[in-house]
């Protein structure tokens, strides 16, 4: 069930009243209610999802418990292991098994031709990384006595299972989604208001932008062959975006669809693409992700202490590309931005020059380069990268009468060229305006009538300028 | 919450307007001929250009699912025919992928409106369908598609939505003129080819799911009420035929594993008009078939000689 779909809206608009309904006579019961409706969620995809949720909300809800009552060092430190081998462990076989098989294959292949493991016939669960990673947080910050334990499965299994960030975040904290669960829900006009209006720029988000661009990025990538070097970093510049509205457009879907129950879920973007340095994009890019792995990952590492700054920079970013799909290009898209944060933190402690000039520069650098090394992110397989590589660096860079085709043909517009040429300035421009707060917070203190026709215009946007049939779905829901 | 309630309530009427104002808008048959291209061969478009477009008339017209596609050489029979009688007689073959008697109603209505047919051919299977057809809102008029909501068709409501959602493309297609609909080079008869042969595996695993299907029984009220929509629209075919002089024949088509003689509602069809029933030599040689349940060109040429002889009785011009 995607967010831009009608089932979806059947299916939220069921459960907004179901809850607000029941949560009127017991809270307790409001909570069955999201809870069933999650499963619901999630088991449109496939109930058999359902069965790996269970066991990875059971187990940390178990296991928190049990460290928490635990004042033995060496028992608590088990039980972690446990919590963390179990997760990982579903993670593993279900998204890094095939391949680690095929790498090792791959490596042994270079020496012996005699090697041929059997892989799993799996398909990967919808927003596995997702709710492993936000249950896994729940069990180490017991563990490091940052948070108590809920003693209500059912609150736990909910904050497991929320619907709107189940697939593809915000990766939420037990420490502030918990309490909110555990509190009397009170519905309030403001918040369920900016909830839509999330939800409206989402879906403009997704469907207008995403969508039309994925069509252009999609024929330079399939056939790279057909289009010069200037195409495919076009392609490669227009993913950028693809890849942000996309995702981006989710989050605000997720928080906004989130408010309507009361529940305020962590801002994920901040306009990231206005950063003016890498260390910056990554406050501002999938905050969500950045922060679990910033306290996860990079500090108990040792974090900026110690000799060991850049090892642990460069790990934490090789594993966050590994997080985002198993693919050695997703680990090279990691590796990169670990090398270009640790090339930035060591030039800009020699450079000394106007903070505004810096601004600008740091900008327009770091801009380029994040969107450059989208290739590394969007290439299915090293290859299929040799290839795109190898186009960029052709003779014949400066045609670019191939990709212009995707935008203008016939002496008409395309319906992407329409989005490019007319909406995608327009929505750049709101993005501006909006900066580091969000939609729901834009024209809040102009007069209701400029306000509802600025969301009719939008709302109109994207049935005219939308992709309504057959959406693609949302590129985070992979991972 | 009331007054969220209520302010959704509000924002959302102008919605509610336009959508009725799209149902008032008519759409170009050009356009929803055209909007259902890319699949089944791109048929639709050449049943819009064949009605539409081509001057030439339309005297004897088949109609049915892809089984008549794949069945009937409407180019044959037409060469056989006029060679025979004569006479310049035309004959086409409008079988539409999948199976579906409101489709088929809207197209002969479009044929009527602007040919004179004088022998409709109205394929039959074993049984009725139970469903709409998932093309056909996309081609009826409103009234059609508003008039659909007959005991019990499963579709209704997406059969609507998927009513505004052409009749949106068709305004958006109005307000940037885009140039969807380009002109194509269309083949003169609607017969689709195949030389492939199909496998003895497929053919028997056709067979087993007929013994399953036959040997499972529905209640009859439940049947009778499933069947209702398939048998409403046939009605509809039937008495527009009437209305246009036309005659009404029933061809049966039957799978090739079904090993029913006759179709399931034969007493029926045969209230309505002759039934057309292929020798067994046709549908029992393996030779005949491209999967287990279309005709190759071996099967199509044996079955548009049967029918043939079948039209030569009848008075066409």
């Amino acid at each position: 069930m995607f967010f831009n779909s009608i089932s979806f809206f059947v299916f939220l608009f069921i459960t907004f009243l179901l809850f607000w309904k029941i949560s009127g006579f017991s809270s307790l019961w409001g909570k069955v209610v999201l809870l069933i409706s999650s499963y619901v969620f999630y088991g449109w995809w496939d109930w058999r999802f359902l069965i790996l949720i269970i066991i990875s909300s059971a187990t940390d809800f178990f296991i928190g418990q049990l460290i928490f009552k635990s004042a033995d060092k060496k028992r608590r430190k088990m039980l972690l292991l446990i919590s963390i081998f179990v997760n990982i462990g579903i993670l593993f076989v279900f998204k890094y098994f095939n391949f680690f098989i095929d790498s090792i294959q791959s490596l042994i292949g270079v020496f012996t031709t005699e090697s041929h493991w059997s892989t799993l016939h799996i398909i990967l669960p919808v927003g596995i990384s997702f709710y492993t990673f936000q249950t896994l947080s729940y069990t180490i910050d017991i563990y490091k006595r940052k948070i108590e334990p809920t003693n209500s499965a059912l609150t736990f299994f909910t904050f497991v299972a929320f619907f709107p960030q189940l697939v593809a975040g915000p990766i939420e904290r037990a420490a502030k989604l918990i309490p909110q669960f555990e509190k009397k829900p009170v519905f309030s006009y403001p918040q369920a208001t900016s909830g839509l209006k999330l939800i409206l720029w989402g879906l403009f988000k997704k469907m207008v932008i995403a969508d039309q661009l994925s069509v252009i990025v999609d024929s330079v990538y399939a056939n790279p062959n057909n289009f010069t070097g200037w195409g495919v970093v076009f392609a490669t510049f227009l993913f950028g975006f693809q890849i942000y509205s996309d995702f981006s457009g989710y989050s605000d879907i997720a928080i906004g669809t989130a408010r309507l129950f009361s529940i305020e879920l962590m801002i994920n973007f901040r306009t990231p693409y206005f950063a003016n340095s890498f260390h910056n994009f990554w406050h501002r890019w999938h905050i969500s992700l950045s922060t679990w792995f910033r306290d996860y990952v990079y500090i108990p590492m040792g974090g900026s202490k110690g000799n060991h700054h850049k090892r642990n920079i460069l790990i934490t970013f090789l594993v966050s590309g590994l997080w985002h799909g198993a693919n050695i290009t997703f680990v090279l898209w990691g590796g990169i931005h670990g090398l270009f944060y640790i090339i930035e933190q060591q030039v800009s402690r020699l450079i000394h020059i106007n903070k505004g000039v810096k601004s600008v520069s740091g900008f327009m650098l770091t801009f380029i380069l994040v969107n450059l090394s989208w290739l590394f992110f969007r290439a299915e397989s090293l290859t299929h990268l040799q290839n795109l590589t190898a186009t960029i660096f052709s003779a014949d860079a400066e045609n670019l009468t191939g990709f212009l085709r995707l935008i203008f043909e016939n002496g008409n517009f395309t319906e992407q060229g329409r989005v490019l040429v007319f909406v995608f300035p327009v929505f750049i421009i709101i993005e501006l305006f909006i900066g580091e707060r969000t939609f729901a917070d834009l024209l809040e203190n102009s007069p209701k009538p400029v306000r509802w026709s600025f969301y009719y215009v939008v709302f109109m946007a994207i049935l005219f300028f939308g992709v309504i049939n057959a959406a693609p779905s949302f590129i985070y829901f992979q991972f | 919450m009331k007054q969220f309630i209520k302010h959704i309530v509000i924002f959302f009427i102008p919605l509610f307007i336009g959508i009725v104002a799209l149902f008032l808008v008519p759409v170009e048959k050009k356009f929803s001929y055209n909007f259902v291209k890319g699949e089944c061969d791109n048929k639709a478009s050449w049943i819009y250009n064949r009605i539409f477009i081509d001057n030439r008339n339309v005297d004897v017209v088949f109609s049915g699912a892809s089984q008549t596609g794949c069945a009937i050489m409407d180019g044959l029979i037409e060469k056989e025919l006029n060679k025979k009688n004569g006479e310049n007689i035309s004959v086409v073959n409008f079988g539409y992928c999948r199976r579906g008697r409101d489709i088929q109603y809207v197209m002969l209505k479009d044929l009527f409106e602007n040919k004179k047919p004088k022998i409709a051919v109205i394929e039959v299977y074993e049984d009725e369908p139970k469903k709409s057809h998932p093309v056909f809102p996309y081609l009826a008029s409103t009234t059609d598609l508003l008039n659909s909501f007959v005991l019990f068709n499963q579709r209704y409501i997406s059969n609507i939505w998927k009513g505004i959602t052409v009749r949106f493309e068709y305004v958006k297609h109005l307000v940037f003129n885009a140039n969807n609909t380009s002109p194509q080079k269309f083949s003169p008869f609607g017969y689709r080819h195949s030389t492939r042969k199909v496998l003895n595996s497929v053919l028997k695993e056709n067979r087993n799911i007929w013994e399953k299907r036959l040997a499972s029984h529905k209640n009859s009220l439940i049947r009778k009420i499933e069947l209702n929509y398939s048998k409403h629209y046939l009605e509809k075919i039937v008495s527009l035929a009437k209305q246009n002089s036309c005659k009404i024949l029933f061809l049966y088509l039957p799978e090739s594993g079904s090993n029913l003689k006759k179709p399931l509602l034969f007493d029926y069809y045969k209230s309505l008009g002759d039934i057309i029933i292929l020798p067994e030599s046709i549908i029992h040689d393996e030779l005949n078939w491209k999967d287990a349940m279309h005709f190759n060109d071996s099967g199509a040429i044996k079955t548009s000689d049967f029918i043939l002889d079948k039209l030569l009785v009848e008075k066409i011009k």
